[in-house]
Parts: structure tokens; sequence; C-alpha cells
């Protein structure tokens, strides 16, 4: 076996220092990206990133948010599921109970670097479901989720209507979708917009709804996204004790499975460092308040 | 080639670089101990929102594992204001491609003992491997570019420039056809403004569409870039040897062959088989399925073997 190291990287004005490894309590092992502040340690976030054109698209603004809060104080881990982005392990690794029960592994890797006993929870797009998930057995626990999905329907018929879209470009008539979802099923895996889909994703993302998650005494930031409505997530939530925050306007962005090449730098984008600023103060504020 | 033809032998090394800055962010794909074949290669993406270390259906992951396999080092890279790099200094524009981030990329390579550097890239990172390989002193042994635009087009802007310029009037017609099955499709909020936004940017394109004017002894606006043209001519000096795959359905095959009748077809001429050009059926440009996926893997694969010693 090749051997492995760890980069590192030390922000020399804020003192911050990064390192980008790979960690796990088993094999395949996931990649990570640690932010870890100068000086002593007093709360840590956990950043759940979306799967497949999410991920990538939302890769930029979750670092950004996790270099905001390093330079605040607050350490982080940024990390990608087994079988996803630059983790090791093939698609078959990757499903939403999976990306739930991995979150434990990356607390305890944070917990192992920072002594720090204090969570805070983030989860963007699909990466709502583990982020809620583990701010629900953290009773408390700030939990934050950028244009979550309500339920998980929302992300398996926007991927199979942007594959009809695409599919429009093409000469062959695209199949229905009963029929994909019988190949999935039947083949183990399909193809959509250029990703593998497999059955294992498919069917963990059957009828799983975000409110079945109860953050109980949490605080809660949501920021909303597209024609998305949370309102009954809100309720439901509030209804179980969270305290719930519905940031900034709904964001008329390029579709998350459509992302071009039409990329320019995120960095200095005002409603980007908005959003990131505005998150990264309050999750300090919950968990140092 | 999916994941899971990868074993695990091979592992992907973190690197901040150039390690005076740490700037830039790449995961090198390390072959098996007593595997190396002392040669590297550099994967450049196109730009595109986020990271460019992953790529559509992690094709730079699977790559960079699969030539690590086969004894090879290989580089993918974040680069500047993507992934874990540091902010970029300029936005992404094909006439300034990142030759910075590629000069400390070779010498990222060249400290892990490769002696040999083969670039890969496509669209801005196509762009970035002919300027930096031309501005490199130490030579780079191959170049190969998959779907790498000749023109110089604002980034994202290509799609309404080029059909302006590249389509008949029955094409257009044939394309606002189309969009009736779209918009039949349109059942919702979401998809209806998806809709809207294409049929939007077909209207500008329409409206966009000039005659296209030849002045005698300028470049035609068809004619390929400068800044694509003098380092591939550079190259084509040197030797280097270089491959360019399309996909027949490419609008920038399109763009490729009507360039080649202006000065284009000049370097190519001189450059004889210094300068390889394949297709291949459908698009290449974005890897928008696993078929090209496949393909495309398979012949950087094959190139870097051809071009490999021992």
């Amino acid at each position: 076996m090749a051997e492995r190291g760890t980069a590192v990287r030390v922000d020399p004005v804020s003192g911050v220092r990064e390192e980008i490894t790979f960690f796990g309590e088993r094999s395949p092992l996931m990649f990570c990206a640690l932010h870890l502040p100068k000086g002593e340690v007093n709360a840590a976030v956990i950043s759940c990133p979306s799967v497949h054109a999410e991920l990538i698209k939302s890769y930029r603004k979750d670092a950004m948010l996790a270099k905001a809060l390093a330079a605040i104080g607050v350490a982080v881990i940024r990390y990608h599921y087994r079988g996803e982005g630059n983790s090791e392990g093939a698609v078959g690794e990757l499903n939403l109970d999976a990306m739930i029960a991995s979150v434990d592994e990356a607390r305890s890797e944070l917990a192992r670097r920072t002594g720090v006993d204090r969570f805070g929870y983030h989860g963007t797009r699909l990466g709502s479901f583990p982020a809620a998930a583990a701010c629900e057995a953290d009773p408390g626990a700030p939990l934050l989720l950028w244009a979550p999905l309500p339920d998980t329907d929302v992300f398996v018929r926007e991927l199979i209507r942007t594959h009809y879209i695409a599919a429009l470009k093409g000469e062959d008539k695209p199949e229905p979708t009963a029929r994909l979802i019988e190949r999935v099923m039947e083949e183990g895996e399909i193809e959509l917009v250029g990703h593998v889909i497999s059955r294992d994703l498919y069917t963990s993302l059957q009828g799983r709804r975000l409110d079945s998650y109860r953050p109980k005494g949490s605080s809660v930031m949501l920021t909303p996204y597209g024609p998305q409505n949370l309102d009954d997530l809100v309720a439901a939530w509030d209804a179980a004790g969270a305290s719930v925050t519905v940031f900034g306007e709904s964001a008329d962005e390029e579709a998350w499975w459509l992302a071009g090449d039409a990329a320019q730098p995120e960095d200095g984008q005002e409603r980007v460092m908005t959003l990131v600023s505005a998150s990264a103060a309050w999750l300090l504020e919950q968990l140092t308040g | 080639m999916t994941a899971e033809a990868v074993q695990s032998r091979v592992v992907d090394d973190p690197v901040f670089f150039p390690p005076a800055t740490g700037r830039y962010f790449g995961l090198v794909s390390v072959p098996a101990a007593g595997d190396g074949k002392a040669t590297g290669v550099i994967l450049l993406s196109g730009t595109h929102p986020g990271s460019t270390t992953i790529g559509r259906n992690r094709m730079w992951v699977t790559l960079g594992r699969a030539l690590a396999e086969r004894g090879y080092l290989a580089l993918r890279i974040d680069y500047g204001g993507l992934g874990e790099s540091l902010p970029a200094e300029s936005v992404y524009d094909l006439d300034r491609p990142a030759v910075d981030l590629f000069h400390h990329a070779v010498a990222e390579l060249r400290s892990r003992g490769a002696e040999r550097i083969l670039v890969v890239g496509t669209c801005f990172g196509s762009r970035t491997a002919v300027a930096g390989a031309a501005a490199e002193e130490e030579g780079i042994a191959g170049l190969l570019l998959l779907a790498p635009p000749v023109r110089s087009t604002t980034k994202g802007g290509g799609g309404a420039a080029h059909l302006a310029m590249y389509s008949s009037t029955g094409d257009l017609a044939k394309r606002a056809l189309s969009l009736r099955t779209l918009r039949q499709l349109a059942g919702t909020t979401r998809a209806r403004r998806m809709a809207r936004l294409v049929v939007v940017n077909k209207v500008k394109s329409l409206l966009g569409r000039r005659p296209v004017k030849r002045h005698n002894g300028q470049p035609s606006p068809t004619d390929a870039a400068t800044a694509f043209l003098e380092p591939l001519r550079l190259l084509a000096q040197r030797r280097v040897p270089m491959r360019l795959v399309y996909g027949d359905q490419d609008m920038f095959w399109t763009e490729f062959k009507k360039a080649e009748e202006g000065r284009l077809g000049q370097v190519l001429q001189r450059a004889g088989s210094g300068i390889e050009v394949r297709t291949v059926p459908g698009v290449v440009r974005g890897f928008v399925s696993v078929r090209i996926q496949d393909i495309s893997m398979q012949s950087v694969l094959e190139f870097v073997e051809e071009h490999t010693d021992g």
C-alpha cells in the first residue's frame, strides 16, 4: 500500500489550521477537511454535505462557512460520505442510512482532535437529513440547514425531471419513470444525468421526511431555496420544541443538477458572503451565547 | 469504467501546493509501493461551481485512481477560488488560463519523483494545459485535450454565441420546436422556471445573431483564439505530442472544423503528425453520460500508456 500524508495549511493572519486527510473507523476511509482555530476551542460544528451534483455545487460555500467559523473560534469538520466525492469506496457504499451513520464517526474524529464535547450541525440539501438526525440525538445542539429538502421525494423528483430535460437534447426518447424505477431495482443501478444512482441509494430515499427528526430544545436556522415550502417543517419543529428561524429570501439559483461551466469565483459574491457570515454568526451565538 | 473497477491498492495523498503558500489544493493518486513508473499525469478539469477534484459521477476521482493502479502519479486539482484552494485572483477566462497553477502542479509532481509529465485537460483545463505547457522551461512529454475550445468565448457564454454563428435558420427552427416539448413537460413551477430560462436563452441567441464579415488579413470571428494558437504552435515546434479528442456532436468540434479553415489549419499542417485529432460519437464536453465518461477515461489511459517510456 502506498503511503498517505495529511495536507496542512496555516493561515498567517488568523492562525487557523486546515488539515485535509482521510478518517474513519473502518475501510473505506472518508475524505475530510478539519478547520482548527488557533488557541482554545470551545465548540465545534459537523458539516454534512449533499451528494452527487449537489455536493460539488455547494462545495465552496460549505468550505467558506467552515473557514468563517474557524476564524471566530469554532472548529469544523467537513467530510465526504463513503463512495462519494473524494472519499474511498464505490458508489454502492452510498445510501441515506450510511450518510446518517457516518456523522458519529465525524463527531468522534472532531472530538478526538479538539477535546470539545459541544457540537452544532450543518447540513446542505440532502445533507440536512444526517445533520437533523445527529441533532435529534444531541438534544439542544444548534442545527443550521441550507436549502433543506422537506422530504427525499423532492431529491428524486428533481433528479428525474432534470434527466428528462437533458434527454430532450438527445435523439432517444427517454424511458418513462416507472421503467427507470424498474431498472434500478432489477439492474442494481441506473444512470441519471451522467450520475450512477444505486439501488441502495434509491431505496434509502423512499418516503423519508425531514420533520420525522425532532430537534427538541434546539435552535434551528433554515435558508429557503426555490419553490420548496418549508412552512410544514417549521410548524412541525416548532411543535417539537425547537426554536426555528428562517433566514433570507428564497434564492432563484441555477438548478442544482444543471450546474454548468459558467463558474466564477464565489468568494466575493455579496449573496454568498451574506449567507456565510450570517450563518457563522448565528452558529457562534448558539454555541457560545 | 466504474469506481468499482478500481481497487484500493492505491491511495489519494492530499496536498497544498506550492509548499511556501499552500495556495492550491490537489490530490495525488499514488501507486502502490514499487509500482511507480516515474511518470506524472496532471488532470485539469473545466471550471464549474464548487470543486474541480471530483467531476460528474466522480470521473476525475476514478481516473486518478485508475492511473495510479497502472503505476502513474496522477494529480487532480482545485483551481484558485474552488474547493479547498485559496481565493482566485481573477475571474475564469479561457484567454487567461491558470498558468501559475500549472507551473506549481508540475513542480509538485517532479518533487515526488516524476521525470516525465503528461497533461490531460478539458475546456478551461485544456487551455491551461496548452498555455502552461508552452510556458514550462522543462519539457512536457505530451498533452491530451478533451474537447478543447479553440475560440475565445466568455466562459458560460459560448452556447449562445455558438448558436448565433454556426446554426442555420432550419437548425434554429428545429430547436424552437423542441421547446414545445419542453414546455409540455413543465408541469411544475420549478420545471416551468427551467423552461423559461431555456426559452430566454434561445431568444437571446437568435437576437444576437450577426452576419459574419470577413476582412482581408484579419482573423474572422470563427478563427481560433491567438491565446490558444500561439502556445499550440510553440508546442508543435518543440515536437511535444498532442492529441485532441472531440465528440462528433460537440459544439467545440463544429468550431474546430470552422477554425481549421483559418490560422488553426496552418498550425495543424505544419505540426503534421505532432498534433493528432480524433473524434468519438456523441458529446465529450461536460462528460454528460457514463458512456462518454468511459470513452474519455479510456482515451486518457491509452494516451498515457503510449507516451510513457518503460
